[in-house]
């Protein structure tokens, strides 16, 4: 009985594991990590849209208000996310997170296509790039992660497709959307791998809080026979004294020397799972 | 006529132990059995302790006090010629006591069937001078 039951036991513990380990995707962050994560987003994006606003001022014809548009929004966030620090959420934190994506994609989609036509030096797509691997470092979920992911790479490659005229694709963005692809993808597996070391972090936790449980029952099992075996003890060199007495009373003797047998049977079951407890302590 | 010192000591705070065991030994063996029940009595009564051939030690005397593990270090230090046998409800577990083990120390745990208890004493009896 008890060997099946730890048998049983073991089985549903490496199912577990399993089960979490093909899981990595829906491992939930902490609320405090997640709304850390949606608090550097927003700060980076109304920094970043700060300086593209220095930018712009600098670049005749390409406007500066969608720029301070998303900063505006942005500051807005942060403020939010300073508010309600003390009672933080994944689902505050994945809302505001994907707010700001959206302002800083539909940023990006405004001021392209006028920075390819007039800026000589301008690289393709570069924000664009960076919001995909900045998204695998600080989205607060992996599927808010992988839509923003997503969101930005679409986003321009449409926009790349269908809006940019043939000339000036040409002539500033011939590669593309090939270095796009590759910085999306990248991005992917960022996200990937920071989920999958998430997950890590949280099994190692489970295991320590295990032990922790574990070692406490181990001590308890050991106070219980401590106090235990003692008063047995006296108990089995009482009841061998009377039998060696001249007047021993036989069948009573042997009605607590049965008594004692059964806590002794007790006694070996704790043991037992004594040695069980201090094998899987020293795993 | 001056009185033979007891051959075996016994250190272990249950005051029921205590009462039973010079009986169960003086029955069996025929041997005197002093029991103390703490370190600080083994410590007060240091000469009949040091003279015996076995000691026989229980190792949780209690929360906050000196243990067996104590008294066999003290016996060592002040070199106890005779056996030691730690006598415990828990001995595995105790790291120190498996340290001890490697001195050549007998550990019996709690509880032991009294022919057993006899047969190890006997035993540990036969093994000193």
């Amino acid at each position: 009985m008890t060997s099946n039951n730890s048998v049983s036991a073991a089985d549903t513990a490496r199912r577990e594991r399993s089960g979490r380990a093909s899981r990595f995707y829906n491992i939930r962050l902490s609320e405090r990590d997640a709304w850390f994560g949606a608090t550097v987003a927003a700060l980076f994006t109304a920094v970043g849209m700060l300086i593209e606003v220095a930018i712009v001022r600098k670049i005749p014809g390409v406007s500066a208000k969608p720029a301070e548009v998303s900063a505006f929004v942005a500051l807005l966030l942060l403020i939010f996310l300073f508010i309600r620090r003390t009672t933080p959420s994944v689902r505050s934190a994945s809302v505001v997170y994907l707010v700001n994506c959206v302002s800083v994609i539909t940023v990006l989609l405004l001021t392209n296509l006028q920075f390819a036509v007039l800026e000589p030096n301008w690289v393709p797509f570069e924000a664009t790039k960076l919001g995909c691997l900045i998204a695998a470092m600080v989205a607060p979920g992996f599927w808010v992660g992988l839509v923003s992911i997503l969101a930005y790479f679409f986003s321009a490659f449409l926009q790349l497709e269908i809006f940019f005229p043939t000339e000036i694709r040409s002539q500033v963005a011939d590669a593309e959307p090939w270095p796009l692809l590759a910085f999306a993808l990248a991005g992917v597996l960022a996200l990937v791998y920071r989920f999958r070391r998430a997950q890590l972090e949280q099994e190692i936790a489970h295991i320590e809080a295990q032990s922790v449980a574990i070692k406490r029952l181990a001590n308890a099992f050991l106070n219980i026979r401590d106090l235990m075996n003692t008063p047995l003890q006296v108990i089995e060199l009482s009841i061998d004294l009377l039998r060696k007495s001249n007047h021993a009373n036989k069948p009573v003797i042997d009605r607590i020397d049965h008594s004692m047998q059964m806590l002794r049977e007790i006694n070996s079951v704790l043991v037992q799972h004594e040695k069980e407890i201090e094998w899987q302590t020293k795993r | 006529m001056i009185k033979e010192p007891a051959k075996i000591v016994f250190l272990d705070d249950s005051e029921d132990l205590r009462a039973l065991m010079p009986v169960l030994l003086a029955s069996t063996l025929k041997e005197e059995c002093r029991c103390f029940a703490s370190l600080m009595e083994f410590k007060n009564h240091a000469e009949e302790v040091l003279r015996a051939r076995v000691a026989i030690l229980d190792i949780n005397l209690g929360p906050n006090v000196p243990d067996g593990v104590d008294a066999f270090h003290w016996l060592m230090e002040h070199g106890f010629q005779g056996k030691v046998l730690f006598f415990t409800g828990h001995a595995r577990t105790n790291p120190q006591v498996a340290l001890a083990q490697k001195h050549g120390v007998a550990i019996m745990e709690k509880p032991l069937h009294p022919d057993k208890l006899i047969s190890v004493v006997r035993h540990a009896l036969s093994e000193t001078p």
